[in-house]
C-alpha cells in the first residue's frame, strides 16, 4: 500500500510461503524451467509439469506461478490437466483445484475473479465450464455447485436489459429487439467474450441442470454472436461497427465465438471466421492469442500449426502464463478424450 | 508520495505548478538527454525508491500514433534510473486487447527496456486490493486496483497526445484507466463507461494521482482518437509534476480550451491547476509549440474559436 493506506488486501502471494509485498509483487516472475530441462520432452510433459509445479498450496492457480489463486487460471489449469487425467498426479492436482473452485463460490452462486472478492462476474462461466467438464466424479455435490452457478448465469442480464436503458432507447427510436448476451460484470453491456464463455458453459452442462428459460437464453446468445460477426470474417470484442468504423477482427473474441457456436450449422459467419483464424494464427505474436487460436481450431478439428506451438512453447524462457498452458494442453489433446469432448458432445 | 498525499486540494492552497515543454523532433533523437534536461527543473525524490511508469499501450498500433512510443518509455526508465531510483518498471493493463504480450512484441518494447519479465508488469493480472475511491463523481465508490500501482513510491503517467471521441482528449488523467485490472472488470473495462467516462476519470485520478506526467507528443493522434484517428506530428514532450496542469497545457497546445473538457475543468477544482496564471511554463512557450488538432466530430466546440463564433454556431 502507498502512504495513504486505504486498500484492503484481497490476494496474497503464496508460491513459496514468503510474502511478496507492494511493488515487488508486480515485477516478480518465475521462470518455467531452464531450456535444458525441456529438451526432448513432449508438449504434454512440459505443459503438465509446468501446471503441477505452479499450483498453489491452497489448490488454486494464479495468472502467473508466483501470483495468488484466481478463478480463471484455476479453471483453465484444471481443464488442461483434465485432458491428461490418466496420470495420477494430474488427477490429484485436478481434485485439489476443484475443491478450491467449489470453496470459492459465493452464496449467490457466482464466482469472484480473485479469492476474497465479494462480487461475482464473468469468470462464473469459466468455473461452470470446469465443473461441467468433471461432473462424472463426485456428481452430487458438484452438480449442486454447478446448478447454483448456472442459476446465477441465467439471472445475469447485461445492462442493456434494464428498464431505464430500454426506455431511453425507445425514446431514441432504437431497435429494442437486438439479442442480448452476457456482460463482463453485472449490469454493464454485453460483449463477445463473456457471452461466448457463458454459452459454452451452459451448453456443456447437462440439460437436467438447466434452470427455466435456459434454451431461450442460449438461442438469444447464439443470435447475438452471429449478429455481431464481421463481414470480413471473425469477431471484434464488441460491436461489428462503432461510430461508423468497422470493428477490427481480434483472435481472442473470434476464437471464443467460434467455440461457442460449435453446435450450430456451419453458416457463412462461422466459415468466414474459421477461415480468418486459420489464416492468421501462424502470425500471432502473443502466446495468449496463439494458444487460444490453436485450442479453437482443434475444437473445430481444423488443421493448425502444431510445430509452431511446439517451437513457441519450447523457445520461450518463461511462458509463465497458466491459462495459456491450460489451453495448450487442450489444443494438443484429442477432443474426444478431453473436456472438449463434453463441450462438443452436449448440444442444446 | 507527495503528489498522492496532496491529491485533493483547492487551487488556492496549491503552489504554482510547473510544466516543461520540450522539443524532440523524432523518436531517434537523444530522448534520455532531452528528458534529463527537463527533469532537472523539478524536485523528483526518487533516490532509492521504486518508480512505476504507466504508458498508454492500447493495442496493436500500425501507425505509431496510438501507443506511447517504446522509445519514450525506455528513455524515461533510463532517466529515472540515472536520478537514483532503485527500481523502475513499466506497467500497463491494456483495455481492449487481452493479449498484452502481442502488443509488447509488436512494439518491440524489450529493445528499449530490456527483459520484459523483469521490467514490465501486466496490470490486468496483478495482485489487487480493494480501494475506497476518494471522490464520488461517479457511482463506483470503490475499485480493485493493482498492488504494483498502490505500492509504488512514485507513479508516472505517460500518455500519448491524443484526441478521444468520448472524453475530448486522452492525456495523463484519462491514461489512468489502464491501471484498472481487466482480470476484475474485463476487456474493455466497461464498468468505467457505465459510470460515465469523465466521472470515472476524476474518481480514479483523485485516488491514484500520478506524481509526475510525461506526455509523448512527438507523434500524437488527431481526429477520431483514441483508435481511429490520424497521426499528428508535434515533435514535443510535455512533462510536469501536476497532471492537471500538464493536461491543460497539452490541451492548449492542441488548440483546445481545457476548461471546456468537463473532467479537466472539474479536476482543476481539486486535483491540480488548470488556469494558465497558476502554471509556470518552462522550456518552449505554448504559443510557439501550438499545433491545433483536428477534433472528433462531437467535440468541435472545444476548439479555441472566439466566443462570438461559438455563439453564432449555437454552441455556447
Amino acid at each position: 500500500m502507498n502512504s495513504e493506506g486505504h486498500g484492503q488486501m484481497v490476494a496474497q502471494p503464496q508460491s513459496d510461503g514468503s510474502k511478496l509485498t507492494g511493488f515487488e509483487t508486480g515485477i516478480h516472475r518465475v521462470m518455467l524451467e531452464p531450456k535444458a530441462d525441456t529438451a526432448g520432452c513432449s508438449l504434454e510433459i512440459v505443459g503438465t509439469r509446468f501446471l503441477l509445479k505452479s499450483q498453489n498450496p491452497d489448490g488454486g492457480w494464479g495468472f502467473q506461478p508466483v501470483l495468488s489463486s484466481a478463478t480463471e487460471p484455476t479453471a483453465w489449469a484444471i481443464m488442461g490437466l483434465e485432458a491428461f487425467i490418466g496420470r495420477a498426479e494430474c488427477r490429484q492436482a485436478c481434485e485439489k483445484g476443484m475443491a478450491w473452485l467449489e470453496d470459492c463460490q459465493l452464496k449467490d452462486g457466482s464466482w469472484p475473479a480473485h479469492l476474497g472478492q465479494r462480487e461475482g462476474c464473468w469468470v462464473t462461466s469459466v468455473a461452470c465450464l470446469a465443473l461441467a467438464s468433471k461432473l462424472d466424479e463426485g456428481i452430487a455435490k458438484r452438480a449442486e455447485v454447478l446448478s447454483k452457478g448456472l442459476r446465477w448465469l441465467l439471472n445475469d442480464w447485461p445492462g442493456e436489459g434494464n428498464l431505464w436503458w430500454r426506455l431511453l432507447r425507445m425514446l431514441e427510436g432504437s431497435n429494442l429487439g437486438r439479442p442480448r448476451g452476457w456482460s463482463w460484470t453485472p449490469g454493464t453491456s454485453g460483449w463477445i467474450e463473456p457471452t461466448a464463455q457463458a454459452l459454452l458453459a451452459v451448453q456443456a452442462a447437462p440439460p437436467e441442470l438447466y434452470p427455466r428459460g435456459t434454451k431461450k437464453r442460449i438461442q438469444m446468445a447464439q443470435a447475438m454472436l452471429l449478429n455481431q460477426a464481421l463481414a470480413s470474417g471473425g469477431w471484434n470484442s464488441g460491436s461489428s461497427e462503432s461510430y461508423g468504423y468497422a470493428g477490427r477482427q481480434q483472435p481472442g473474441p473470434t476464437s471464443w465465438a467460434l467455440m461457442a457456436l460449435r453446435s450450430q450449422e456451419q453458416g457463412q459467419e462461422i466459415a468466414a471466421g474459421l477461415e480468418w483464424l486459420q489464416q492468421i494464427h501462424t502470425s500471432l505474436n502473443g502466446f495468449f492469442s496463439f494458444s487460444l487460436a490453436c485450442l479453437c481450431l482443434n475444437f473445430w478439428e481444423v488443421p493448425y500449426d502444431i510445430s509452431r506451438l511446439q517451437n513457441t512453447f519450447f523457445t520461450r524462457i518463461s511462458p509463465g502464463a497458466v491459462m495459456e498452458m491450460g489451453w495448450t494442453l487442450l489444443a494438443i489433446s484429442p477432443p474426444e478424450e478431453s473436456p472438449l469432448g463434453r463441450w462438443r458432445g452436449l448440444k442444446s | 508520495m507527495s503528489g498522492r498525499r496532496n491529491s485533493l486540494l483547492p487551487p488556492h492552497q496549491r503552489p504554482v505548478s510547473r510544466v516543461c515543454i520540450q522539443r524532440a523532433e523524432s523518436y531517434s533523437a537523444d530522448l534520455v538527454g532531452v528528458l534529463m534536461e527537463g527533469l532537472q527543473n523539478f524536485h523528483i525524490p526518487v533516490r532509492g525508491k521504486s518508480v512505476l511508469l504507466k504508458p498508454n499501450f492500447v493495442g496493436l498500433d500500425s501507425t505509431g500514433a496510438m501507443n506511447t512510443s517504446p522509445a519514450v518509455a525506455g528513455a524515461a526508465r533510463e532517466a529515472f534510473l540515472r536520478l537514483g531510483a532503485n527500481r523502475v518498471i513499466v506497467a500497463e493493463g491494456p483495455a481492449l486487447e487481452r493479449d498484452t504480450e502481442a502488443i509488447l512484441e509488436s512494439m518491440r518494447l524489450r529493445d528499449y527496456i530490456g527483459s520484459l519479465d523483469r521490467n514490465f508488469t501486466d496490470l490486468n493480472t496483478d495482485h489487487v486490493c480493494q480501494v475506497e475511491l476518494r471522490t464520488r463523481a461517479s457511482n463506483l465508490r470503490r475499485l480493485y486496483l493493482p498492488q504494483s500501482v498502490l505500492g509504488a513510491d512514485f507513479v508516472v503517467s505517460m500518455p500519448k497526445l491524443k484526441t478521444h471521441r468520448w472524453a475530448g482528449v486522452t492525456l495523463s488523467l484519462k491514461n489512468l484507466f489502464g491501471i484498472v485490472p481487466g482480470s476484475c472488470y474485463g476487456w474493455p473495462k466497461n464498468i468505467l463507461h457505465w459510470a460515465q467516462i469523465p466521472r470515472a476519470i476524476l474518481d480514479i485520478a483523485s485516488t491514484v494521482r500520478p506524481d509526475f506526467a510525461i506526455v509523448d507528443g512527438i507523434v500524437g493522434m488527431e481526429g477520431e482518437g483514441p483508435l481511429d484517428g490520424t497521426p499528428k506530428k508535434t515533435g514535443l514532450l510535455v512533462i510536469g509534476d501536476d497532471p492537471v496542469a500538464v493536461d491543460a497545457t497539452c490541451a492548449r497546445i492542441m488548440g483546445i480550451r481545457p476548461e471546456r473538457i468537463g473532467y479537466l475543468k472539474a479536476a482543476g477544482c481539486l486535483l491540480g491547476h488548470l488556469r494558465e496564471e497558476n502554471i509556470r511554463q518552462l522550456g518552449e512557450r505554448i504559443a510557439n509549440a501550438k499545433s491545433p488538432f483536428e477534433l472528433p466530430a462531437q467535440f468541435k466546440k472545444l476548439a479555441e474559436a472566439s466566443e462570438k463564433t461559438l455563439m453564432k454556431a449555437g454552441v455556447c
